[in-house]
């Protein structure tokens, strides 16, 4: 837990000007894992953009970046991986030129005595945030939505769901026993695979 | 009464209808929509109506509502506006129901018999609770498709205004036994011939609008049958039926339902095909090579662009 005490975000300065950022504390160290993914996906469709492709999609991790509509003009289908099951679905999400990102507690974790210890970590606790299982957002825009879904999974289920709504982005989320709430513009919109939760 | 024991009967039944509400939040959503209830909490809304008037009992509600907006950290959110109108509506429908069945005056010996009892005002309060939420919802996401939850919501209305009515009735009934309420509201009686009359509609009504469970998993597969690499038939596993397919050597009988396609007689020799048993899962198949037939599942699963992992 002497990690706990150098965990916080304002002791990251960053000097516009000079372009340079400042870590306040010794022995503070910045990890862009939950940022860079998207980042780099939506500089990548930018990229394509400018080549004049009008049609694209590029993924990093669980970031996707769609550009313009499928070359058949339907919108992408976006498939979100099931939290408890390889080789199911979630939820397809039918999305247009836009942002898409998932966190959840299925990817790069560990079980030890039948708890799981997954890789995004509360900053109040320390330990690997509880209750939500996946959060994926989607939108349309330009918003962090990598950033978004992982505050919202360390937030927990209703918490994160009225701050995704307040952020203006669309969200799906999954608690740990298999409880999905949408945001309220994806009800009816998308269909949600409820069958194969353990 | 005096204006301190009336102080004290509404913070009691806000302290009530607050407490049912925490219940109600930690509960399991029915549907999958910020600020949707069941709506339990109108237990004390209701009690407020049968000791007092409509106006305490908006002022109950309004209380109630508040703090637990303020506690549960949802006020002034979008579930906030969904449970608004849901707890407006309820005490709208239910005031109107008090006042058409015998008025605020209590009914004396020769007044005007009710036409509803407890339950019936429940039922009249939950319904108009769900369809008032499921409009704002509507509203605030801009999106018709919302309504299609409404029968959902229906169905759950029935056993939630039958518990809190028959509590109601039986709370009041208790108080008024013991001597601490000295004349009953004319709907305190449980159950009343039109109470039956408007939980059927509410049956009917939801019935008639069911979509086949609209947040269900919706088998939108297809079994693709080819015959010597030629398309013979696409059958949708969502339709449950038996097929007859002619092959080289014999027709094929296949079956569908549930979900799954099978195999049940072929004319070939080794009969694997029927042994493969059933498929369900998009890319999954069935051969029957004597027959040159393929049954490939299809679904939306082949059709995806990308994996969020």
């Amino acid at each position: 837990m002497a990690a706990l005490a150098l965990t916080d975000w304002r002791a990251l300065r960053a000097d516009g000007v000079q372009g340079t950022l400042c870590l306040e504390r010794p022995g503070m160290q910045l990890d862009l894992g939950g940022i860079a993914k998207g980042y780099a996906a939506e500089r990548g469709r930018e990229v394509l953009r400018q080549m004049g492709i009008r049609s694209g999609l590029v993924q990093v991790g669980g970031s996707v970046a769609t550009l313009g509509l499928r070359p058949d003009g339907q919108r992408w289908a976006v498939a979100i991986q099931h939290p408890r099951r390889d080789d199911e679905f979630l939820a397809i999400l039918h999305v247009g030129e836009g942002l898409v990102d998932t966190a959840g507690d299925y990817q790069r974790f560990f079980v030890h005595e039948e708890r799981r210890y997954h890789h995004i970590l509360d900053p109040v606790t320390g330990s690997p945030a509880r209750g939500v299982s996946s959060v994926t957002v989607l939108a349309g825009g330009s918003a962090p939505v990598d950033a978004l879904a992982t505050a919202a999974l360390v937030m927990g289920m209703q918490e994160g769901a009225d701050f995704l709504v307040r952020q203006g982005v669309s969200a799906v989320l999954v608690n740990d026993s298999g409880e999905v709430v949408l945001t309220p513009d994806l009800v009816g919109h998308v269909e949600i695979n409820q069958e194969a939760w353990p | 009464m005096s204006a301190g024991r009336r102080l004290a009967r509404l913070g009691l039944l806000v302290a009530v209808g607050l407490i049912l509400n925490l219940i109600e939040r930690r509960l399991p959503p029915l549907i999958p929509v910020p600020g949707v209830r069941l709506g339990f909490a109108n237990l004390a809304t209701m009690l407020a109506l049968g000791l007092g008037s409509p106006r305490e009992a908006i002022l109950v509600w309004l209380a109630r509502f508040l703090l637990a907006s303020l506690l549960g950290g949802s006020l002034l959110g979008p579930g906030f506006w969904v449970g608004a109108a849901g707890g407006t509506s309820a005490w709208l429908a239910m005031t109107g129901v008090v006042l058409h069945s015998g008025g605020l005056e209590r009914a004396g010996p020769g007044g005007r018999r009710p036409a509803f009892g407890a339950v019936g005002l429940s039922l009249a309060g939950a319904t108009a609770h769900h369809v008032g939420q499921i409009a704002v919802a509507a509203c605030i996401t801009g999106q018709a498709e919302v309504f299609a939850l409404l029968p959902l919501l229906l169905a759950a209305a029935l056993p939630v205004g039958l518990l809190t009515g028959w509590l109601a009735s039986l709370l009041l009934r208790r108080l008024h036994g013991a001597g601490f309420v000295r004349t009953l509201p004319p709907w305190a009686a449980p159950l009343r011939g039109w109470d039956l009359a408007l939980a059927s509609a509410v049956t009917i009504v939801a019935a008639l609008t069911w979509p086949g469970g609209p947040m269900q998993h919706q088998e939108s597969a297809v079994a693709r049958v080819s015959v010597g690499g030629r398309t013979t038939a696409e059958l949708s596993l969502a339709r449950d039926g038996e097929y007859r397919v002619e092959a080289p050597e014999g027709s094929l009988l296949i079956e569908v339902h549930h979900g799954a396609v099978r195999v049940v007689q072929s004319g070939c020799d080794d009969q694997l095909c029927v042994h493969s048993g059933w498929v369900r899962t998009p890319g999954r198949m069935i051969v029957c090579a004597p027959n040159r037939v393929v049954i490939l599942v299809v679904g939306e699963k082949a059709g995806v662009d990308a994996i969020l992992r």
